[in-house]
């Protein structure tokens, strides 16, 4: 890699304190899944409920659980996409409610999001080239040479062949369609990268590729990422610290090696024990749970996860836990593992 | 290859009209066998022709598709040489498929319970209410919570692991002796899917089924396994009792898969990569398809084809396999 990728973030975290780099507070996301008519209310229910979460700067943080949990919901309320119904979400210290469109507009080169589908991310008929050149353009960005040699040097920062830089997206690879808007997304050096399932359906030996890629530019740019991702092996190899979610809530936070060698809640430990690992003579605990997830419309009373719990006890249909910390390692259960 | 392997494929070539007359082939050379009760896992990345191969076997390939060339062998019965009417009853008693989207893989306008009972009563001459009662017995054997409600309801009404467990029982309702599981558990989140493997395993010890497992998951295939065939552009490359392959893969693409893969019981100093992609399948490569990414390829490997040749307990297709230690 050469040019001057990371230099400008670099400076960023020079000037700015030692907060946070994003954070929600007690942020809930509602969704309305029957409208309300003359006779009858609408009906909603939380797809995020009532989370708070710091982004240190310079951290890789995981978000991981099963579909439907909330993770990509909480990723669009961090990445200010999304309105939050209840609570705030701050980005460098602004609320991004108080924002004006302007500054809004601005603020988007500081966050910026990969989703898991590359080709739906990119326009079918822009030669690629240009496509991670626009973002420069519409901010108005230096020169059109200097943007077209930054489009460039982005370009071989993520390692795609000079061959491919005039091409549309449908000739290259899914592969490659992620290198394009791993570059499109880091052009305007954002401070904070948010990746949803930005891995989920490449291939094997594709995925290493991009994993690879994508802890290398985090190093030299300096990068804060929001990890979204189902597979927890992948997240074991890229991230410092983790969130579980459980139907709309965070069940356990914490360091990322406390939480997978030592989960402390009962679905966290359910979950690491359910993936499994590529090694025939590895001869783990398995802790199967049973039955699907409730609905988030019907979640149950008490704790939420205690319809597939093992541990399940009287008071966990009575009292909801509340996230307790222990240090920097968070759990939500009546009934937790004592911390070693 | 034993005469009494409950399936034996050897050389098997697959070849599909394209439009416009060009012939593709996304199965170059699969051989492999299968014991009676066994597990093998059938591995590599998209468009490696792992679910061609299996398609194959059981006469299920598109209308443009043809095995070509290579033999497949099915307890003493070549399925080449069966007419489409003798393959459907194989289909209907001995080879069963479970697939990804199990949705799709059901019948949208019937009920659950007939679709069971439907199998039940193409296998066996009883009556339809004998045939509905199995069905729900079937239901409950596959861990269907509240069978008697479920065998009424359709598949848009049940959740995707519930689906799943509906399309095992239709499965296992003719009491195959093959079972065949394409990515039968990929679309599924972790924890259901852990329900779903085991009951394949437990339903394949009641049953004594072979199972191939089609995926690309090596986490899945190290805990359900007993032998693997790695697949690459169209040809099976390793083949190896799953013990020895993850041990020592001998195959650079094996042993490059395995040092890439992330881990979730530890984290890996580095994730080794090969580089590049596979090739297209209008345009592959001379030689060993896998050499343009191999770092050990020599000028043999970019002209001629490695064969695969049996090796201590498995085989080979490499000009230079590795023979170090484990990784």
């Amino acid at each position: 890699m050469s040019v001057s990728l990371g230099q400008q973030s670099a400076a960023n975290q020079a000037s700015e304190s030692s907060d946070p780099i994003a954070r929600v507070l007690s942020v809930s996301r509602s969704f309305v899944y029957r409208k309300a008519t003359l006779m009858r209310q609408a009906l909603s229910f939380k797809a995020v409920d009532t989370v708070s979460l710091d982004l240190q700067r310079g951290e890789t943080l995981a978000v991981v659980g099963e579909s439907g949990c909330g993770k990509s919901t909480l990723g669009r309320l961090v990445a200010g996409l999304m309105d939050p119904s209840e609570g705030r979400a701050v980005f460098n210290g602004t609320d991004f409610a108080s924002l004006s469109h302007t500054d809004w507009r601005s603020s988007r080169k500081r966050v910026q999001v990969i989703f898991q589908d590359a080709a739906g991310s990119l326009d079918p008929r822009l030669p690629v080239e240009i496509q991670v050149r626009e973002p420069l353009d519409l901010h108005g960005v230096g020169s059109p040479s200097e943007r077209s040699l930054r489009a460039a040097a982005m370009l071989e920062a993520v390692q795609l062949g000079r061959h491919l830089w005039a091409a549309v997206p449908s000739e290259l690879s899914g592969g490659q369609q992620q290198r394009v808007v791993i570059a499109r997304a880091l052009i305007l050096e954002p401070d904070l990268l948010i990746c949803d399932e930005p891995v989920s359906a490449l291939d094997v030996s594709i995925q290493a590729q991009i994993i690879a890629l994508l802890m290398d530019i985090r190093t030299q740019m300096g990068l804060t990422l929001l990890f979204i991702s189902h597979d927890l092996a992948v997240v074991r190899q890229i991230a410092d610290r983790v969130a579980v979610m459980y139907l709309g809530q965070i069940v356990e936070c914490g360091p990322l090696d406390q939480v997978f060698s030592a989960p402390r809640h009962p679905y966290a430990k359910a979950l690491l024990s359910a993936v499994p690992v590529p090694d025939p003579a590895a001869k783990r605990e398995k802790h199967l749970l049973a039955g699907d997830p409730p609905s988030p419309q019907t979640p149950p009373s008490g704790c939420r996860f205690r319809t597939r719990c093992l541990k399940v006890q009287p008071l966990c249909a009575q009292r909801e836990p509340q996230l307790v910390a222990n240090g920097d390692h968070e759990v939500r259960c009546h009934f937790s593992e004592e911390p070693r | 290859m034993s005469t009494s392997s409950l399936l034996a494929v050897d050389s098997l070539v697959v070849s599909i009209k394209a439009r416009g007359g060009d012939v593709v082939y996304p199965v170059r050379s699969a051989s492999f066998a299968l014991e009676r009760g066994q597990t093998l896992a059938l591995v590599g990345e998209s468009g490696c022709g792992k679910s061609m191969t299996c398609l194959a076997i059981s006469g299920l390939l598109p209308k443009r598709g043809a095995i070509s060339h290579g033999r497949v062998v099915l307890d003493g019965l070549d399925l080449a040489d069966q007419n489409p009417k003798a393959m459907r009853n194989i289909r209907r008693k001995q080879i069963a498929f479970v697939f990804q989207d199990a949705v799709n893989g059901l019948n949208p306008v019937k009920t659950i319970g007939w679709q069971i009972a439907e199998a039940v009563a193409l296998r066996e001459d009883v009556s339809w209410h004998r045939a509905k009662s199995r069905a729900l017995d079937l239901l409950d054997r596959v861990g269907m919570p509240d069978p008697k409600t479920r065998v009424r309801e359709f598949p848009h009404q049940l959740s995707g692991g519930m689906n799943q467990r509906a399309m095992i029982a239709l499965a296992v309702a003719g009491q195959p002796k093959l079972l065949i599981a394409d990515e039968a558990t990929t679309a599924l989140d972790v924890t259901i899917q852990a329900q779903i493997l085991a009951l394949i395993a437990d339903l394949q010890r009641e049953f004594g089924m072979a199972v191939i497992f089609v995926t690309h998951d090596l986490g899945l295939v190290a805990e359900m396994a007993d032998a693997v065939a790695v697949m690459y552009a169209g040809r099976v490359v390793e083949r190896a009792p799953v013990a020895e392959l993850y041990a020592a893969p001998k195959h650079p693409y094996t042993a490059g898969l395995l040092n890439s893969l992330p881990r979730v019981d530890r984290r890996r100093e580095t994730i080794q990569v090969i580089e590049g992609q596979v090739p297209p399948i209008n345009a592959m490569p001379s030689g060993c398809a896998f050499g343009p990414r191999c770092g050990l390829a020599t000028d043999e490997c970019r002209t001629t084809s490695p064969n695969l040749v049996l090796a201590s307990g498995g085989a080979l297709a490499c000009h230079h396999p590795l023979t170090g230690t484990p990784l």
